[in-house]
């Protein structure tokens, strides 16, 4: 094994962050132990390798990056045939629910432009249709690169995605890119995917001059998560490492994505620990393990997933008694503390009102729920408030972490 | 007139060669619209029918879609859980009040959920990218009374 120190720092600016206390079944009641307005707690940065991340203090600013709860990180894309020639780029979303790197072509530059992009067996350029929940997307050519993470980079030419409205002809079913045609109106400067499956599994298209056409490519061709395909014997999964924030929050925090699951010390799950198969799935969300409740808010649940994209622990109440705000947000009159259970596995989270988090003006908070809407209340998803503070082990699919086989998740 | 086309509906699941799903809300369901809705890889079909409204299914390969009919055979609303769910062609003549609710939504970075609550429209989507987006789409004006 390799005993280099890997390391890629994931610093997250929280800006507020509210209290959400998991209680595994070894634990205790939940509950915030934290006080308001805290500065971010630090947090020994691990021995081996990891990425570092941000989420803007700017609360609300407009600018990428500046939503609550959004965990955001820096990476560098090569010209696989020039290493030397590489861009940097700030602002880019970790995900822990999507898979592989996708970067806006202006940020890119020149090096975007010499990348090589990846073609069907007849010699057309594949390009790719991401639709989001909320009705964007992003589209764009799929072209091979070196990607560096911290310190580590991957195999000299992994499958990303090149957003770029303009390229070739947007698709019907992906017309919605054209409205997040920029990184301003995206809320980012691209997105990288680093959840528990390898590649993307995307709507693929094959493009000849400008017309595009809906096509199957080979696996090898999908865009692929970066951190499965490192160099550095730390492939098989990625280990979630975030500050504790107060229960009002706080205004900024940061964590580390350490590469791998049980490779090196600061990588390697306690005794404690309890690990939660991951059911992939064709229909609904894609990844999913039982979750139940035998509290009245969340009667309805029956699936949770992790996801470090989701701003919030964003459920469907199921008593439709909790006030909201603007629709979306849970504002009730006083924190409620709500229990679940994860594959038989007992935890708790708080939720807070959400008026009061946001009048704190902090960016980062471990208590803010929000609504899924009546026909999804069968989902739980633990968005970043649950990562905060916790230690989320994430092993791939078809990969063995500390003698399990993935794809699971660990906390 | 209405009842005779919901009673042919109910007899039979029907499958025409036709365009893409492109029902909206407000449009009144007659067999016609069935038909033209289907083509050999959907199916819509009646699947429910109470005394204040009708629920109709498309399936088709990227998912299933469920369209919600009062009893003056107007769509009034959609349920799915598809991959790539056409939220603008669902919407119909909604689509301006839904556009300007949406320039102006909440949260709008985050990409996995998305909530539109109008005086007469409510939207709500949510998903993970490459997996079935679960949604429901609803015109109020045109819902039963509850």
């Amino acid at each position: 094994m390799n005993h280099k120190i890997y390391r890629l720092s994931f610093k997250i600016i929280l800006l507020s962050l509210t209290a959400l206390t998991a209680l595994n079944s070894c634990g205790g009641g939940g509950g915030s132990t934290s006080s308001g307005n805290d500065p971010v707690n630090p947090i020994t940065p691990p021995s081996s390798a990891y990425i570092s991340a941000s989420v803007s203090p700017n609360y609300n600013s407009g600018g990428v990056c500046s939503n609550v709860n959004t965990p955001c990180v820096s990476v560098t894309v090569c010209e696989p045939s020039s290493p030397t020639s590489c861009v940097t780029i700030n602002n880019v979303l970790i995900d822990s629910g999507s898979y592989g790197l996708r970067v806006f072509s202006t940020e890119l530059g020149s090096v975007g432009s010499n990348l090589q992009t990846e073609s069907t067996d007849d010699g057309r350029t594949i390009a790719e249709c991401v639709n989001y929940a909320d009705g964007s997307a992003n589209w764009g050519p799929v072209a091979r690169a070196k990607i560096v993470i911290g310190s580590e980079s991957t195999i000299d030419n992994i499958p990303m995605q090149i957003i770029n409205s303009s390229f070739g002809t947007l698709p019907f079913a992906c017309q919605n890119a054209a409205d997040n045609s920029s990184p301003d109106s995206f809320g980012f400067n691209g997105v990288l995917g680093v959840g528990p499956l390898i590649t993307d599994g995307g709507d693929y298209y094959g493009c000849s001059d400008s017309t595009c056409t809906q096509t199957s490519i080979p696996v090898e061709s999908e865009v692929a998560n970066p951190i499965a395909f490192l160099k550095t014997g730390h492939e098989n999964g990625v280990t979630f490492e975030f500050t504790p924030v107060g229960s009002s929050g706080g205004s900024n925090a940061y964590g580390y994505a350490i590469y791998g699951v049980g490779t090196e010390s600061d990588n390697t799950p306690s005794s404690s620990v309890n690990i939660y198969p991951i059911t992939i799935q064709t229909s609904g969300v894609s990844i999913t393990m039982p979750t139940t409740s035998n509290d009245s808010y969340l009667a309805n649940v029956s699936l949770g997933f992790l996801d470090t994209g989701s701003n919030g622990l964003f459920f469907t109440d199921a008593t439709g008694s909790i006030p909201l705000l603007s629709n979306t947000w849970y504002n009730p009159t006083t924190s409620l503390t709500l229990s679940v259970s994860n594959n038989g596995i007992p935890l708790s989270f708080s939720i807070a009102n959400a008026s009061a988090l946001f009048a704190t003006s902090n960016s980062a908070f471990n208590n803010l729920g929000g609504t899924l809407g009546s026909s999804m209340s069968q989902y739980l998803d633990y968005g970043l408030p649950f990562f905060l503070g916790n230690t989320v082990y994430i092993c791939f699919n078809g990969k063995t972490c500390s003698g399990e086989s993935g794809p699971y998740w660990a906390f | 007139m209405k009842k005779l086309l919901i009673l042919i509906s109910l007899c039979a699941s029907v499958t025409i060669t036709n365009s893409a799903f492109g029902i909206s809300l407000g449009d009144i369901i007659t067999d016609n619209t069935i038909k033209a809705e289907t083509t050999p890889a959907t199916t819509m079909q009646l699947i429910k029918q109470n005394s204040d409204h009708s629920e109709y299914q498309i399936a088709k390969s990227s998912g299933r879609i469920t369209v919600l009919v009062n009893t003056k055979g107007q769509v009034y609303g959609f349920e799915w859980s598809d991959k790539s769910p056409n939220l603008n062609s669902m919407l119909g003549v909604y689509k301006a009040e839904f556009d300007v609710a949406y320039a102006k939504r909440e949260n709008k970075y985050n990409h996995r959920i998305l909530t539109i609550d109008t005086p007469d429209l409510l939207v709500q989507q949510f998903g993970l990218p490459g997996g079935e987006m679960q949604g429901s789409m609803y015109a109020k004006d045109l819902q039963p009374a509850q």
